[in-house]
């Protein structure tokens, strides 16, 4: 079992927050100092440990959620910039309206 | 002076690559395929209208990012998702001793509950999920595209990662005090 105990030290050692010195670990936010003290706090404080243990599995996830464009959404984007290019403004208005119109159908 | 065609050639070889992200900030805005590529076609208009207007950005993703989001806020905000939001607060969340959270965490997900699990985030920790981890941008163009302070940005992306990792962990065991 983890202890709870909270080594006093650096920065974020005066106001324990798990969440902020969690948040500020996974982004690589940490000075050296702070980095090594944290890194040695984890293994002693279930709050810390928690924190980054759930922020890591939830980046994977989210990293895994990624989409792709649909590829034809690249060609109804260089088609709409084509058209909007050669039109004059009220005119874009109408034809953007048709390429989706199109794609849509 | 510049021919018309340069300049599409210019914008769409500076933006297309950002094609991915734009689709991932519309997919979470917006509660269809169909508007999320409708919002995307917006905003790449919106750049070029811009960009034809010399108003060209240093960072390319980070700019139009923003004009996505700004568009994606107003302009459609009507038809937005608007998910049942869960209040991470009322979690009072414990984790399985293991060492590795992210070696199981896809065993047996549903992409789809995957997605769902992402719409049920509050927007604000939605929105700064996705642009960071989705979109691949850092929390400090994040906190620039979102006009929020980095140190909000960090905790909404922060407490967006726990959220998921919460509504997609199964073997979490509320604590005695929940």
């Amino acid at each position: 079992m983890r202890r709870r105990d909270h080594q006093p030290l650096p920065d974020i050692k005066e106001h324990h927050d798990p969440e902020m010195s969690a948040a500020l670990f996974l982004d690589g936010r940490l000075p050296r100092r702070a980095l090594r003290w944290f890194e040695h706090h984890l293994l002693e404080c279930e709050d810390c440990w928690r924190e980054v243990w759930l922020a890591r599995r939830g980046r994977f996830l989210a990293e895994h959620a990624r989409e792709l464009a649909p590829a034809t959404l690249r060609d109804s984007v260089r088609g709409a910039i084509e058209i909007s290019g050669r039109s004059e403004p009220q005119e874009r208005v109408s034809r953007f309206r048709s390429v989706r119109r199109r794609r849509r159908s | 002076m510049r021919s018309d065609d340069k300049i599409d050639d210019e914008f769409l070889q500076a933006t297309m690559g950002c094609m991915d992200l734009l689709y991932n900030i519309a997919r979470r805005m917006m509660a269809s395929a169909e508007d999320a590529q409708d919002l995307v076609q917006e905003t790449y208009l919106a750049a070029y209208r811009a960009w034809r207007d010399d108003r060209r950005p240093e960072r390319v993703d980070k700019w139009i990012a923003t004009i996505c989001l700004n568009l994606g806020r107003s302009t459609f905000r009507k038809r937005a998702v608007r998910p049942h939001e869960v209040p991470l607060d009322t979690h009072v969340l414990m984790v399985p001793d293991s060492a590795d959270p992210e070696r199981d965490a896809l065993a047996g997900l549903d992409r789809d509950a995957l997605h769902a699990a992402i719409a049920m985030l509050p927007e604000e920790q939605r929105l700064a999920l996705t642009l960071v981890d989705l979109g691949g941008l850092s929390t400090a163009e994040a906190a620039e595209a979102m006009g929020t302070p980095l140190g909000t940005v960090l905790s909404r992306v922060h407490r967006g990662r726990k959220a998921l990792a919460s509504l997609l962990t199964a073997d979490i065991p509320e604590s005695e005090e929940a």
